[in-house]
């Protein structure tokens, strides 16, 4: 235990004092270098957290099969390129088990996809841009449960951001500087990827939202999981795949 | 051949680091040189076979990149045309040339990290830092090939008892779409077994320990010993500014002396370490078996 | 000296109607082998769930459970309790309990935790906070004692259903328990990993001392082994003691459990009472006068006299009248379904799992294809589904070729597979969506009445309003069988249909597909199972390396084959030729024996 202390307090000194010196060393980089560090900031703190936290046998293996559903959603639907299930399983996963399940699962699904579609300087950025695209629905998942038109923005957005963060990304690794031209060039020419994103965003959330947030309800049910993370009934009713109102 | 792949996953990682930060993060050309090198080298001498969809693809990218970075940049001097009126200058492209060199040379570096690292001690330094983390990966490492066979089962039992009727793209999408949702269902059922599972062998009890497969041999000590001082000599070179290359308005170099030479040749060993010991291992081998 | 200690158990499942069990005591010993038998739902799964306690379900417990927490304690500790006035018992700690009482269950793949063969092994180990030098040791020793040496750095997704069930088995057992629990454990294995477990089981039972306590429901290759049997029938214990006692009591009471007996045994229960061996019932109850193997049932066969006009000598293998008629009679009708010389493979560089494959299917016949594990029964019924496309031969469908077939008209009114998991058919919320909106799609006003009658006739009108997932395996089944006749086929393919269900469900599902074979639709199955196929089939086939060998009736297959036939035939050839079930040997004795 003490050891694991240890090396968090190094984390976390270290990692700080990394991206000072980083950006004083490699001065033309710097962006690069801050960015690089930014990323691993930010899901250091949550993966410690879930690490301390005490997780049932159940709690974790549904986070993991929520981690390879939507690794192997890439697969499933690997004929329409661009069109992925990832973040509408991490959003789905953040709107009903809240914003560290939801990290959890976006972060680890970049890290372990790549581990079949190749990684790259580019996975930290993924692990990044989908942990905290759950982190955010979690945060926001009241009003989310309630909209359907909330949701599919948030779908939208999610489309965006993931997209903005990567060609940020493309931007601090293609040039020896941030310039905003070649930011907006890059932008500009992901646009059709950018749009096929989100579209296929609010597709996957239309559609998995129900029946996948029916079986988590289930199973909370059933077998009284994630209970300290509580639902609201009411919200979840947007969701129940065209009942007749009555 | 694996010289490597024996090590402590400290070892290789340690030398993955150092290459790859220092290469992404210095400008130096001859520091690119080395890592592309290195990298080269080692992919060849371990007879990896890189496809031609994937060579055209490096190619592609690196003209990309050279050719489109003096569209970005109009700090050079020296202007070989005019486009719309903005210089496309020398240095530009020069820059551009080493950018996409050190990108093809990053995406090679981390095609060698799946020869250095086995794969099942890809996350063993998960384990000791993060256990849950590590059991979690391992988890959906086991559940995503399940997953996919599970899949293709469901939608071949949906498909023979009619579900699917028309193979447009709508209904494509339609019925991958149910397959998706059905196997939810089943893996979220699935996760609950295999939570009981684990209960069932004492997950959840107080120090809980982590399997530790490597040891840490003294050789692991010698090979980061070699390591970590060749990263430094690089660092302090980097650092002084020894090695220092502006591209704008000219193209300026550093001086070289012999700190800057020392940099220099310390990271191009870094970066042929694999290739050399894989070398010295095949040379080894043949030796070896001359004599029996 | 006892080991585990159930006393006056009664557990209630929360919204349930009745208990799930009652009033449930027994013990077990120290080193037996003991086994809790009794059809599906009779309680024997949650009484092991509650004695492992880190399983044990919600609902309203008392009674209480006891185990001895170190060899040779003279007092017990108490594993789960909810009595008053009982004297106080230490309780037993989740370390113990999590080391000491280890578990198997049914499905071999929902029991794997982690990626790698190595891991699994060292994963109880870790929960226990071992150090690492202490695991390698143990992982190592559990390795060797399973021969798992070669697929030790394995993936744990590469192996075969028995290598999975093994590895539960070795990883449950590095924990080194003394009580193994053991759930249907060998139910989802082919009979070649069936055997190869079992006699694990017996090294564990016989060389490491561990007591096993094991729920099964069929008693054909148990019953030999236990020390001691339960018979549990909905929530209570009807009968314990050992093997004669059991058989005693089953037919005495004639309980449906008699059907899962030993062939050998309902030979002799059948035969006994009558003259032929008179000799022996007088002393029913004592274990050596009943034969429980193959060896005693042909000792038993051998010292009673033969049947009138056989002889008891190796001749020609007889085949019964009856069959070769029906085998005539479906030789007339047209072939529906044929594959011709067919070949498949995965990917170019694999090797062809379908060579050349041949068969033949007629209408209202019901043919049972047989197969060694990995021999491409389900590449072939896959082939015939025509969800496979062969890459040389062609597959026929009512003298159209199978690609001839528009997009919607093949899975229409013409063929259907019942898939080896039948919950994979099933996609929406409850059991009854899941089939209206398979009826509703012919557009037919009658469709819920045609729905309606399937279900009754089915008998699944109870759990209609279920999810797919909280009904029994033999429910589900029938469910999946309701969705899968839908579409009203008139050829109709099944994989491994009889794999986990139990005696009363085969019969079952046998009884409704004779009724479908009568009405015209084409059955075949694809099964391990050669009691039930040579019980049922019309017809039976072997497939070995990619093709149909020997085809034939079931009298003539089995007889045929000296391994790959049913226990009833093993038992009696070279006595009495021709024999491949219980019926046949008993009609041999027609006339002397009391219908």
């Amino acid at each position: 235990m003490r050891y694991r202390r240890l090396t968090l307090v190094l984390f976390f000194l270290l990692i700080p004092a990394v991206a000072v010196g980083g950006a004083l060393l490699f001065r033309e980089k710097h962006y690069a270098w801050i960015s690089l560090c930014v990323t691993v900031l930010t899901c250091l703190p949550i993966f410690y957290d879930f690490e301390r936290r005490e997780t049932g046998a159940a709690e974790l293996m549904v986070l993991s099969v929520l981690t390879s559903l939507s690794v192997a959603g890439r697969f499933l639907f690997a004929w329409l390129p661009g069109f992925k299930p990832v973040t509408a399983i991490t959003v789905i996963t953040a709107l009903w088990l809240g914003a560290e399940p939801g990290f959890i699962v976006g972060s680890m699904t970049a890290l372990l996809s790549n581990f079949y579609f190749g990684q790259g300087p580019w996975t930290p950025f993924q692990m990044f841009a989908w942990g905290l695209l759950g982190g955010l629905a979690g945060l926001l998942a009241k009003p989310l449960r309630r909209h359907k038109l909330l949701l599919c923005l948030y779908g939208i957005f999610a489309g965006v951001f993931f997209s903005m963060v990567m060609d940020l990304f493309s931007t601090f690794w293609m040039g020896e500087t941030f310039t905003l031209k070649r930011y907006l060039a890059l932008a500009g020419s992901a646009l059709p990827l950018t749009i096929e994103y989100a579209v296929s965003n609010v597709i996957f959330l239309l559609a998995l939202t129900g029946p996948i947030g029916d079986k988590l309800d289930r199973i909370r049910g059933k077998y009284g999981l994630f209970r300290e993370h509580e639902t609201d009934p009411d919200d979840i009713r947007a969701f129940a795949p065209d009942e007749s109102t009555e | 051949m694996d010289t490597f792949r024996r090590r402590h996953p400290l070892v290789p990682l340690t030398l993955l680091l150092s290459v790859l930060l220092l290469v992404m993060f210095a400008q130096t050309p001859t520091l690119t040189v080395s890592a592309f090198l290195g990298a080269v080298l080692f992919l060849c001498v371990t007879k990896t076979k890189l496809s031609v969809k994937t060579v055209l693809c490096y190619l592609v990218l690196w003209v990309l990149v050279a050719v489109t970075n003096p569209l970005f940049s109009t700090g050079g001097a020296t202007p070989i045309v005019f486009v719309n009126g903005r210089p496309y200058t020398k240095e530009a492209l020069l820059y551009g040339i080493h950018l996409g060199a050190m990108l093809i040379a990053v995406l090679l570096w981390f095609r060698c990290d799946r020869l250095l690292v086995p794969e099942e001690n890809r996350f063993y330094l998960f384990g000791g830092i993060a256990p849950k983390l590590a059991l979690l990966i391992t988890t959906v490492l086991r559940f995503v090939p399940l997953l996919r066979r599970r899949a293709g089962e469901m939608r071949a039992a949906q498909t023979a008892v009619g579900v699917y009727d028309d193979p447009d793209w709508i209904h494509r999408t339609k019925s991958s779409m149910t397959t998706m949702s059905a196997l939810t269902t089943w893996s979220l059922e699935h996760a609950i077994d295999a939570g009981a599972a684990m209960k069932a062998r004492g997950y959840g009890l107080p120090g809980r320990t982590t399997y530790r497969t490597c040891r840490f041999r003294t050789m692991d000590g010698v090979c980061i010993t070699v390591i970590l001082p060749l990263t430094a000599v690089t660092v302090v070179a980097l650092a002084t500014g020894r090695l220092d290359i502006s591209y704008y308005p000219n193209i300026i170099t550093a001086p070289a002396d012999t700190l800057s030479r020392c940099g220099v040749t310390a990271y191009a060993v870094l970066c042929l370490l694999p290739f050399l010991t894989s070398v010295k291992e095949a040379i080894r081998w043949s030796f070896y078996r001359s004599k029996m | 000296m006892e080991l585990l200690s159930v006393e006056n158990v009664t557990f209630r499942y929360p919204n349930a109607a009745s208990d799930a069990l009652r009033d449930v005591s027994f013990s077990v010993s120290e080193g037996q082998w003991a086994i809790l038998c009794g059809l599906s739902g009779c309680g024997k799964s949650t009484l092991l769930r509650l004695i492992k306690r880190e399983l044990a379900p919600y609902g309203k417990f008392s009674g209480r459970i006891l185990f001895r927490q170190q060899a040779g304690s003279d007092s017990f500790a108490v594993l789960s309790e909810n009595v008053s006035g009982a004297p106080a018992l230490p309780r037993v700690s989740d370390r113990e309990s999590a080391e000491s009482i280890g578990i198997v269950m049914q499905d071999p793949e929902s029991q794997i935790v982690t990626d790698t063969v190595w891991h699994e092994l060292a994963f109880g180990l870790e929960n226990l906070g071992l150090p690492s030098e202490t695991i390698r040791r143990r992982v190592a020793e559990m390795a060797a004692f399973f021969g798992m040496e070669s697929w030790y750095h394995r993936k744990t997704y590469e192996l075969s259903g028995g290598q999975k069930q093994l590895l539960n088995l070795a990883s449950t057992l590095a924990m080194n328990p003394r009580l193994l629990l053991l759930d249907e454990p060998t139910a989802q294995l082919d009979p070649i990993a069936a055997a190869d477990f079992r006699n694990v089981l017996q090294r564990i039972n016989r060389e490491l001392g561990v007591t096993i306590l094991m729920a099964e429901h069929r008693l054909e290759s148990v019953l030999p082994l236990a020390d001691r049997i339960f018979l549990m029938d909905r929530g209570t214990i009807l009968q314990s003691g050992d093997a004669a006692g059991l058989v005693k009591y089953l037919s005495e009471t004639s309980h449906a459990m008699t059907a899962a007996l030993p062939t050998a045994t309902r030979v002799y229960l059948a035969l006994a009472g009558s003259s032929v061996v008179s000799g022996e019932t007088t002393t029913a109850g004592d274990a050596a006068g009943i034969p429980l193997t193959v060896r005693d049932g042909r000792a038993m066969l051998r010292s009673i006299p033969c049947p009138a006009g056989e002889k008891q000598k190796d001749g020609e293998p007889r085949i019964p009248g009856e069959e070769t008629a029906k085998a005539f009679s479906a030789k007339e009708s047209a072939a529906v379904l044929s594959s011709k010389n067919v070949r498949f493979r995965y990917d170019r560089n694999l090797p062809d799992v379908l060579a050349e494959a041949s068969l033949s299917l007629r209408a209202g016949e019901h043919y049972c294809l047989l197969g060694g594990n990995g021999s491409g029964k389900t590449t072939f019924l896959a082939v015939l589904a025509g969800l496979l496309k062969p890459y040389a031969g062609a597959v026929h469908l009512f003298d159209k070729k199978m690609s001839a077939y528009a997009p919607g008209t093949l899975y229409r009114n013409n063929l259907a597979l019942l898939p080896q998991q039948p919950r994979d058919v099933f996609t929406e919320k409850t059991i009854r969506e899941d089939l209206e909106k398979a009826f509703l799609r012919d557009a037919e006003s009658e469709s819920s009445n045609t729905m309606n009658a399937l279900c009754e006739r089915l008998g699944i009108t109870g759990i209609l309003d279920s999810h797919p997932y909280d009904v029994s395996g033999g429910e589900l089944q029938k469910a999946a069988l309701a969705k899968v006749l839908a579409s009203r086929p008139k050829v109709l393919l099944l994989d491994e249909p009889t794999k986990g269900i139990d005696v009363r469900g085969k019969q079952e599902l046998a009884d409704i597909l004779s009724e479908l074979t009568r009405e015209g639709t084409a059955v075949l199955t694809v099964t391990h199972d050669a009691e039930w196929a040579a019980e049922h089939a019309d017809r039976c086939g072997l497939l070995f390396d990619g093709q149909v060998i020997s085809e034939d009736g079931p009298g003539a297959f089995f007889d045929g084959n000296a391994y790959y036939t049913t226990a009833a035939n093993r038992m009696t050839r070279g006595i009495l030729p021709g024999c491949v079930t219980v019926d046949d040997i008993l009609n041999r004795y027609r006339g002397e024996v009391p219908q």
